[in-house]
């Protein structure tokens, strides 16, 4: 027997499932979230500083033993498994990968909501290579402002503006889009390395700013009477739950908000494995309980609020919406799976100077944003895109943070000596570009693996391009030239045999990606796509409101949505698109009928 | 030829008792032994050491797979003039509680079939087996390389010829088969050895590894950041010195945690950042 239909079930209680049930419960509306993990609160993370269990072991993570993904690098290959975690670390349990961020929160640029517009307009279409499916989000930045901002108070964002309704302002990050007004909370002080970097970049002619940062440098009471504390900086940040919750994450903001409503309920253990609709209705969840039985649960409005993998593989479990076919490019569904291209950053190695690179904050770093997005005029550089350019003090856990110097050997008494030398002696400028969409990276159905329920796993095809090669080539003679400029007396390293502790060493230069995509090194875990927006349903899969086109009553939100993924974190945006959804799921509560 | 090369076999049986008192006595040295105690324990050949300086019982590996993980473990991370190297660290034990652990076990890795030889690069772990698995079959093959290609096992090659024998491994040179085929590379042992290797020694001292935070002093990482007090954003703003950065403390269990206030007012600590946050945990 089903359960109690609700207003609202949603699949996931991480932050889009925490914003949305809190916005709605504030309402009146009976929500109810099906989560496939347990509950968890701060008082699970008193004693995880652990690099071990929580960062080498993946604690907090999706148990791939479970449920993973298979990858190819291209159409013909077959897909093997991602049989062990790397490349990404997805979230699993209450809160989600909002519980194991690092609180980098960002806006995306205008010119990143109307990318395809906006590059036609300076390049001409000719610019764009013919495979390259770049995509408009059918939303401005301007509509979207609210919703960023909104999403930042409830957090308590630290930052400094760089445009205030349209007035730039020095010191934030004059490229940003026009904010209505300040960041709720002040940025946090540079550390040493932040001033080298801000010094270092200033004298370029660059515009140094502090990254803004989901980890409390102050006290915050936000607008819904939530008071957090400060953060204490112990460096154990990505990969772990704050124990203080000084950094945001939806257990210790918006999911109390929703539980104080008395309209919000959890279901813990629940496998949400499809959408039970008509085709242009959804009924209910099904989805496997503790003891794998299917349930069903009932709702007006049904939310897929999962990981963006999940997301595209319940629709695709539900035969809702058109299947992408790459062959063709027609369809939606799986359609524009995007990453990002690291491998463009630089380091360097001091004789002498000591940073305590075990202390710091996931988000406390000091950026440019000079080289993302087109804030910078690509004619004659023969790529389309760009990056965030930052260094961060995230903290140096030391099993994940031996860093030494090119030409070292990879072991022996000489690799240990630079071991010791370096700990606390590297620091590195980082690059996080954009992934452009191509007509043939996207995401299906697998035809050989399964779930441990039975299920096809999700299939991934993508690999580097041509566009992303050139422009991390790029970015690693910027980032050099910013190290550079922190060590003027560096040598940049050229391999061979070296004398570790008599000169400041600089590696850097041109970037590159691997041969072909590697699933095994963690690089981020911003992926995006499958289920994007748009304004148009033949390109799209959910209008401006993140509502599906092809089911009124069923709205898919997060990172899926991202039509291409730009140079920047993407919580803030998914953020903001949930807030934007709560809204139009009141709309559709109140009136019912597309929202756009 | 050694004595050894000549009368240990490649992967003794578990309880042989030749191999099960050698291993001991590497076990014993791991465990700090004085080098009077290993005289009498080969003297006596008998494995009874005294009880505070017993070696803890093995979980999995057996006494000849420790041995040679124990003496791998050490090229990777030497004993020199710099400070410890990973036997008395004890990388050996922390190998042993891992593969006799849950990851050992292959906990979180997809392991359903099919399996394939990966086509390209960036495919990762496509094996049917788990890390205890592969260090099972993987150690006698390498010693059988080992014995054919530089005349000893591993244990009993000289430093430098055991770092030859290492590099053959990081290269992929050396070609191990595994139950007859070779689709899992030497090179990708090599990879999760040294990764073994480096979280032995720089891991909480109480997964078996890191003894007395050996790795932690060497590279001057604090351990705990909370186990001195509620310190760091007193220094991480400035270049000022943090104190107990050679100091380093272990993990203290939430349910033994008294007095950590206290550390930070014996060192004149204003009021812990974190005591509006510790207030609004009860909420949750």
């Amino acid at each position: 027997m089903a359960n109690k239909k609700v207003d609202v079930a949603i699949v996931g209680a991480g932050w889009v499932g925490g914003i949305i049930a809190a916005e709605l419960c504030k309402q009146g509306l009976e929500v109810v979230a099906i989560e496939r993990g347990h509950d968890r609160s701060t008082a699970q993370f008193q004693d995880d500083h652990d690099e071990l269990r929580y960062a080498i072991r993946n604690e907090l993570f999706q148990n791939t033993a479970n449920e993973t993904q298979t990858f190819r690098h291209n159409l013909a290959e077959t897909a093997l498994p991602i049989r062990q975690l790397g490349a990404w670390l997805p979230g699993t349990g209450v809160g989600g990968a909002g519980v194991h961020w690092n609180g980098q929160t960002w806006r995306f640029h205008p010119r990143d909501f109307q990318i395809r517009t906006e590059t036609i307009d300076r390049y001409g279409a000719s610019a764009i290579p013919a495979n390259m499916a770049i995509q408009d989000w059918g939303i401005t930045y301007d509509e979207l402002e609210p919703y960023y901002d909104k999403f930042e108070y409830m957090a308590g964002i630290a930052g400094k503006a760089g445009n205030l309704k349209g007035q730039q302002i020095a010191g934030g990050n004059v490229f940003e889009g026009p904010r209505s007004r300040e960041f709720p909370v002040k940025p946090p002080a540079d550390t040493p390395l932040m001033a080298l970097f801000r010094k270092a970049t200033t004298s370029l002619g660059y515009h140094a700013f502090t990254g803004p940062t989901a980890n409390l440098p102050t006290g915050y009471k936000n607008p819904d009477g939530i008071e957090r504390g400060q953060c204490t900086y112990c460096g154990f940040c990505e990969r772990f739950g704050c124990e203080v919750g000084a950094k945001a994450d939806p257990t210790v903001t918006v999911l109390p908000v929703a539980f104080k409503t008395g309209k919000f309920k959890i279901i813990n253990y629940a496998n949400a494995f499809q959408v039970k609709n008509d085709g242009k209705t959804a009924q209910s969840i099904l989805y496997y309980d503790s003891m794998g039985r299917v349930q069903e649960q009932p709702a007006d409005i049904i939310v897929l609020g999962s990981f963006m993998f999940n997301n595209t593989r319940l629709l695709l479990n539900s035969k809702l919406g058109t299947p992408y076919d790459p062959a063709t490019a027609t369809g939606v569904v799986g359609r524009n799976f995007c990453y990002q291209a690291g491998g463009g950053g630089a380091s360097a190695w001091f004789a002498n100077e000591e940073f305590k690179r075990y202390m710091g904050a996931g988000a406390l770093s000091c950026a440019i944003d000079d080289f993302n997005a087109d804030n910078f005029d690509h004619t004659g550089l023969g790529f389309l895109g760009g990056g965030s350019i930052t260094v961060g003090a995230s903290g140096a856990r030391p099993i994940q943070s031996l860093s030494v110097p090119p030409g070292t050997p990879a072991f022996g008494s000489a690799w240990k000596a630079a071991v010791q030398h370096y700990y606390k002696r590297v620091v590195s400028v980082g690059f996080q570009g954009e992934s452009p969409a191509y007509q043939m990276h996207y995401m299906d159905l697998d035809p050989n693996y399964r779930d441990k329920f039975g299920n096809p796993l999700l299939r991934l095809t993508f690999d580097w391009q041509p566009n992303e090669r050139a422009m991390i080539a790029f970015a690693g003679t910027k980032t050099l030239g910013i190290m550079q400029e922190m060590v003027p007396n560096g040598q940049v390293a050229k391999g061979g045999p070296l004398s570790p502790t008599s000169a400041d060493l600089i590696s850097g230069g041109p970037g590159s990606l691997p041969a072909h995509f590697d699933t095994t090194a963690y690089q981020s875990t911003h992926i995006t796509g499958g289920t994007i927006m748009g304004a148009d349903p033949n390109t799209s899969v959910v209008n401006n409101y993140l509502q599906m086109w092809d089911a009124e009553n069923l709205f898919v939100v997060g990172a899926g949505n991202f039509p291409q993924n730009a140079g920047f974190n993407p919580t803030g945006t998914v953020g903001a698109l949930a807030y934007r959804a709560a809204e139009g799921i009141l709309k559709y509560h109140k009136n019912g009928g597309a929202l756009v | 030829m050694t004595d050894e090369e000549q009368t240990v076999p490649p992967a003794d049986p578990p309880g042989s008792s030749r191999m099960t008192r050698l291993g001991l006595l590497h076990r014993g040295a791991v465990a700090g032994v004085t080098g009077v105690a290993a005289g009498s324990l080969l003297g006596v050949g008998e494995a009874k050491a005294a009880p505070e300086a017993a070696p803890p019982p093995l979980q999995f590996l057996t006494a000849w797979e420790f041995d040679y993980v124990t003496a791998m473990a050490e090229t990777i991370w030497p004993t020199d003039d710099l400070g410890p190297g990973a036997r008395e660290a004890g990388v050996g034990y922390y190998i042993d509680g891992q593969l006799a652990g849950s990851w050992g076990k292959g906990n979180r890795f997809y392991l359903n079939g099919p399996f394939y030889t990966p086509a390209d690069t960036g495919h990762g772990w496509q094996v049917p087996m788990t890390p205890a698995d592969i260090y099972r079959a993987f150690l006698p093959g390498y010693d059988n390389y080992v014995r054919h290609t530089y005349g000893a096992g591993y244990p009993n090659l000289t430093a430098a010829l055991q770092t030859t024998a290492m590099t053959d491994l990081q290269t992929g040179k050396a070609s191990i088969p595994i139950g007859g085929a070779t689709a899992y590379a030497s090179s990708d042992f090599y990879a999760l050895f040294r990764e073994n290797v480096l979280e032995g020694m720089l891991a909480d001292p109480s997964y078996g590894g890191n003894k007395n935070m050996v790795g932690w002093k060497f590279i001057g990482f604090p351990g705990d950041p909370m186990r001195h007090g509620d310190l760091y954003f007193e220094y991480i703003f400035s270049d000022k010195a943090y104190p107990f950065a050679g100091k380093p403390l272990p993990l203290q269990p939430a349910y033994a945690k008294q007095g950590v206030t206290a550390g930070a007012a014996a060192t004149g600590s204003k009021t812990p950042a974190n005591a509006a946050s510790n207030k609004l945990m009860g909420g949750m």
